[in-house]
């Protein structure tokens, strides 16, 4: 049995006095994909937010276990130091970095920057400042480019696949597809992720594992994720969550 | 040599050497390689006048004012006797490396210089103006003029590079003529107490200015800076750019472009970053339309370094210390053309300097 990469148990997380995740679990094998589908602002960002630790976020109670050991206390770079990266779905501008430059400081794996950059259309980018007047599509590219540079054991990923062309999700997750070693069997691969999405567009290009919906602040037990996305265009969110709330058998059932 | 002159010669050498490190901060290469003339007041008095180019005419403003008459027009309040240059580059000439002049305080705590640059029609030329100081305390006021006439292209690099107690004073005035481009990038990183800079440029038909000022004020250090463009006659644009980040130092800073004519194009941005509680960034972009064909507009921005900005590159692994110096490094990194690589490295050096001062 693979070991647990990420462990989350019963998580209760405010922003600016609203309690927005209410008890939250979550475990992820090393190796594995989770998707979580959800309506807008219902906590989806937050949790990958209180994974990554920014700072707005309090945790007033659980915990978050990455690799077995506790995340908090920990500032945002020991975590990612420690082996997760994340992917933005609204990154800001970062004025006076260029993309260049930030993508030669993060780049802890020795890729090749202009040929990535090339292959996602990035390459007139590099000499602007980092998100500036970049598109949907230009800022997703960008945020999977930063994470290949890194190649974490833990991909927090926030809407891969919003504001993408077709042409552009096929390249983009081939990128993810690789960074999860998705060519690899399943028993040898090391990375995991969870994957937000609203739209589930990515469910078409990267093959996930489990996939989880989150309504008022808590997440279904892990089911298929192709399933769950039926029952989503069939009966909408709520209705899939109540269905998957106890388990896949018995949403099965239903 | 008996020892007292040996150490008179080294302590000469020593002094030489000084010199030459403070000058090179400014971009006076004291060998004059890759120069095309030099120009140097050391204290009160002209140290270096070298003319590597026929093309060009280097003198003192003194003799230049008695050769030419028509100087007095521009140099009304100047007197007789003034300490400065007068540089010329003659019709219809392309001058390859900078011509460099410098202005170095070694001994007297005061120096009044009045300069006038002329770029003749149909020329293109790069002038390196740097003034620096080896005493601890002292004042430079520096008046200068510089004529940009038809289809000419001045490019004007000044740095400033003071010991703590000092001031410096400037006042420039500037014509740039028809379908002539003028460039001006100052940079201020490391000043004394009080810096102060005022500048007007008229332009012509067609005519083009292009402003840049890069500005550092630490803790205890005042500037004060003030750019009037007036985009007299059709056609004429004029883009000014500034970017000031205050470490506990105040800036005040007050940039105006006046749109006179039909098909005027302005635009003003001024960017401030405020490392601490201490300082004060006061930027003022203003424009004023006077023809309802000119094209005026303005950007501000005034902060801290964002939170958000900072939350984002440390979700890339980068900790803290690195972001900042990352952001400071990054607002002040302006390529500026026409500069050796000695200097664009003291420069970068500079700003690698600032960029780890802001983020203790």
């Amino acid at each position: 049995m693979k070991k647990n990469l990420l462990e989350i148990k019963d998580l209760w997380v405010k922003a600016e006095n609203k309690t927005i995740l209410k008890g939250l679990n979550l475990s992820i094998a090393e190796g594995e994909s989770h998707v979580i589908f959800g309506p807008n602002g219902l906590g989806k960002s937050t949790l990958l937010g209180s994974i990554i630790g920014f700072p707005r976020l309090k945790i007033i109670k659980g915990e978050i276990l990455f690799k077995g050991k506790s995340l908090s206390d920990l500032p945002i770079y020991e975590r990612v130091k420690r082996g997760m990266g994340i992917a933005f779905q609204h990154p800001p501008t970062v004025r006076g970095v260029k993309l260049g430059k930030l993508l030669e400081v993060i780049n802890t794996s020795g890729e090749k920057i202009q040929g990535i950059a090339k292959e996602l259309k990035l390459e007139e980018h590099l000499k602007r400042d980092t998100n500036q007047a970049f598109s949907g599509g230009e800022i997703k590219a960008s945020e999977i480019m930063q994470l290949f540079l890194q190649k974490p054991e833990l991909l927090l990923l926030d809407e891969p696949d919003s504001g993408v062309d077709v042409d552009n999700i096929k390249i983009i997750s081939s990128y993810i597809q690789k960074l999860l070693q998705k060519d690899l069997p399943i028993v040898k691969r090391k990375k995991s992720a969870i994957i937000i999405t609203h739209g589930g567009t990515i469910l078409n290009y990267v093959n996930i594992d489990f996939g989880h919906v989150m309504i008022e602040g808590v997440l279904t037990p892990q089911a298929n994720p192709y399933d769950i996305f039926d029952k989503i265009k069939r009966n909408g969110y709520r209705d899939c969550y109540e269905c998957f709330s106890n388990g896949e058998k018995n949403a099965k059932r239903k | 040599m008996n020892v007292f002159l040996m150490e008179k010669k080294m302590l000469k050498e020593n002094k030489n050497f000084i010199d030459e490190e403070k000058l090179d901060l400014i971009g006076f290469d004291s060998s004059n390689k890759k120069r095309s003339g030099s120009f140097l007041i050391t204290d009160k008095n002209i140290t270096k006048i070298e003319n590597q180019s026929e093309k060009l005419e280097i003198l003192p403003l003194s003799e230049a004012i008695e050769k030419y008459s028509w100087l007095k027009k521009y140099a009304k309040s100047i007197p007789q006797k003034s300490l400065g240059y007068f540089m010329r580059v003659l019709p219809n000439s392309k001058i390859n490396y900078p011509i460099q002049a410098g202005f170095y305080m070694k001994e007297n705590k005061y120096q009044t210089t009045h300069n006038i640059f002329v770029a003749e029609p149909n020329t293109k030329v790069n002038l390196l103006s740097g003034c620096t100081a080896s005493v601890e305390e002292g004042k430079h006021l520096g008046i200068s003029h510089y004529l940009v006439r038809e289809n000419a292209l001045l490019s004007v690099t000044k740095i400033h590079y003071w010991p703590f107690r000092t001031s410096s004073f400037s006042k420039n005035s500037i014509i740039v003529g028809r379908n002539a481009t003028f460039i001006s990038n100052y940079v201020a990183l490391d000043i004394g107490e009080k810096e102060e800079s005022y500048s007007t440029i008229n332009i012509k038909e067609g005519g083009v200015a292009r402003i840049n000022s890069i500005i550092y004020a630490k803790k205890n250090s005042n500037f004060n800076i003030s750019d009037k463009v007036s985009l007299d006659e059709k056609n004429a644009r004029a883009e000014i750019l500034s970017k000031t980040i205050s470490n506990g130092g105040k800036s005040f800073v007050k940039e105006y472009i006046l749109g006179r004519d039909k098909g005027t194009k302005g635009h003003i941005e001024c960017d401030g970053l405020l490392l601490d509680n201490e300082g004060i960034i006061h930027t003022m972009p203003e424009l004023k339309a006077m023809h309802p064909q000119t094209d005026l507009s303005h950007e501000a921005a005034v902060g801290r370094i964002s939170e958000e900005e900072l939350n984002y590159l440390m979700s890339k692994g980068i900790d803290e210390k690195s972001a900042k110096s990352l952001i400071i490094r990054g607002f002040l990194e302006v390529k500026i053309k026409g500069l050796s690589r000695d200097l664009q490295e003291s420069i970068e050096r500079l700003i690698e300097k600032i960029s780890i001062e802001g983020t203790t």
